[in-house]
């Protein structure tokens, strides 16, 4: 794993002089094992400076165009390198001139701070939940609890095509109205059971369509199993109403962040 | 949604290692992880229309008037009775199938299709 880097000297030869896609930071030796396949086909690999590596792979700049095989492997790269460590996930698209700049721009500069993220999040993974009502079930209790919702559908159903249409507009708001209602109950229950367990809670905003809950925990590995159970346990007694997603360890990428540019 | 087979818990979930779909990869690593400032980025071209697409405003009249229709394609036979006879008092939720309208799903499914075309 260190070949690559063992080449890497402050005189540029060919190799060195290519720009490189970056993943993610590690401490040295703990790159990913060789032979993974990273962004625009090509190998994963890395560059030590001092103690802490990053995760690279070679990439020529007139192709820079991001596919999907291309998000799926950033994601995989770091999933497997979470299995050697500790891993500093970088967001998608970073991409160095050369392995010169990326120790001179970042690995350099940075130290002290990756060092310190290096401790920092040393036992920690990111576990992935989402929560979704499955429609069917969610309308029709909707429709059992809200004697209104209850009756504008009676009416409606039975009126012919293109009548109705300002009780149809009523019975959809109403009905918008309590998924919200029912997402905002429904997901302060699970974050109350879920947070304790976690270190850190990351909630996307902007939620989809049907979302009660779509967020990031940051655990402790040794937690791991508890939140599997209290998982399992919601999604038990949620089976047919609620369909989960639960995905992880990750990096932490939702709890990673450096200080901007220009206050260090 | 998998049914695991192993271990001493009910096992109605099971985590999964690392994110299948497209949609959950892009939510994880497009706009988390660390941001540097210099450096040159890949071109995400297409994949922001994806992140875009995949957060669907609620509030429209389209909206209302695709719940509107959802609820009245619902075939809630016990539901049915009580909501017309205003006699919510002992009916029975739970008769109907879960599943069938797996909107979320289709909707990954249809978002993947988007970008398999690079």
């Amino acid at each position: 794993m260190s070949a690559r880097a063992a080449t890497a000297t402050p005189t540029e030869d060919s190799s060195t002089a290519r720009p490189v896609y970056v993943y993610g930071v590690v401490r040295a030796g703990g790159l990913p094992s060789r032979g993974l396949t990273g962004v625009d086909g090509a190998e994963v690999g890395g560059v030590e400076h001092e103690g802490i590596a990053a995760i690279t792979s070679p990439i020529s700049v007139k192709h820079v165009r991001a596919r999907r095989r291309d998000l799926l492997a950033h994601s995989e790269v770091l999933t497997k390198a979470l299995e050697h460590g500790t891993v500093l996930p970088l967001q998608f698209g970073i991409v160095f001139e050369t392995e010169k700049a990326l120790r001179a721009g970042f690995l350099e500069p940075r130290k002290p701070e990756l060092e310190k993220l290096l401790r920092d999040f040393d036992g920690r993974v990111e576990l992935r939940v989402t929560a979704f009502y499955v429609e069917e079930a969610i309308l029709a209790e909707i429709v059992e609890q809200n004697g209104r919702v209850a009756r504008l559908r009676a009416a409606t159903r039975s009126a012919p095509g293109g009548v109705g249409y300002g009780a149809r507009l009523e019975l959809g708001e109403l009905v918008a109205a309590e998924l919200r209602a029912r997402a905002r109950n429904d997901a302060r229950a699970l974050l109350e059971q879920l947070r304790p367990l976690a270190m850190a809670v990351d909630l996307d905003e902007e939620p989809l369509e049907h979302q009660v809950l779509r967020g990031s925990f940051l655990v402790a590995r040794e937690r791991l199993e508890k939140f599997d159970e209290a998982l399992d346990e919601i999604a038990k007694r949620q089976a047919g109403r609620m369909q989960f997603k639960y995905v992880g360890p990750l990096p932490p990428h939702s709890f990673v962040s450096l200080e901007p540019e220009g206050r260090r | 949604m998998a049914i695991a087979t192993h271990g001493t818990a009910s096992n109605y979930l099971q985590r999964a290692p690392s994110p299948s779909g497209l949609v959950d990869v892009v939510d994880l690593i497009l706009d988390k992880g660390l941001v540097l400032d210099a450096y040159i980025r890949i071109s995400v071209i297409g994949i922001e229309l994806i992140t875009i697409d995949a957060r669907i405003v609620i509030a429209s009249i389209d909206t209302y008037l695709r719940f509107a229709e959802a609820v009245n394609r619902l075939d809630l036979t016990q539901t049915e009775v009580a909501g017309l006879a205003e006699l919510r008092e002992g009916s029975k939720g739970g008769s109907f199938e879960p599943g069938g309208g797996d909107k979320e799903k289709g909707m990954y499914e249809g978002l993947k299709e988007k970008v398999k075309g690079d």
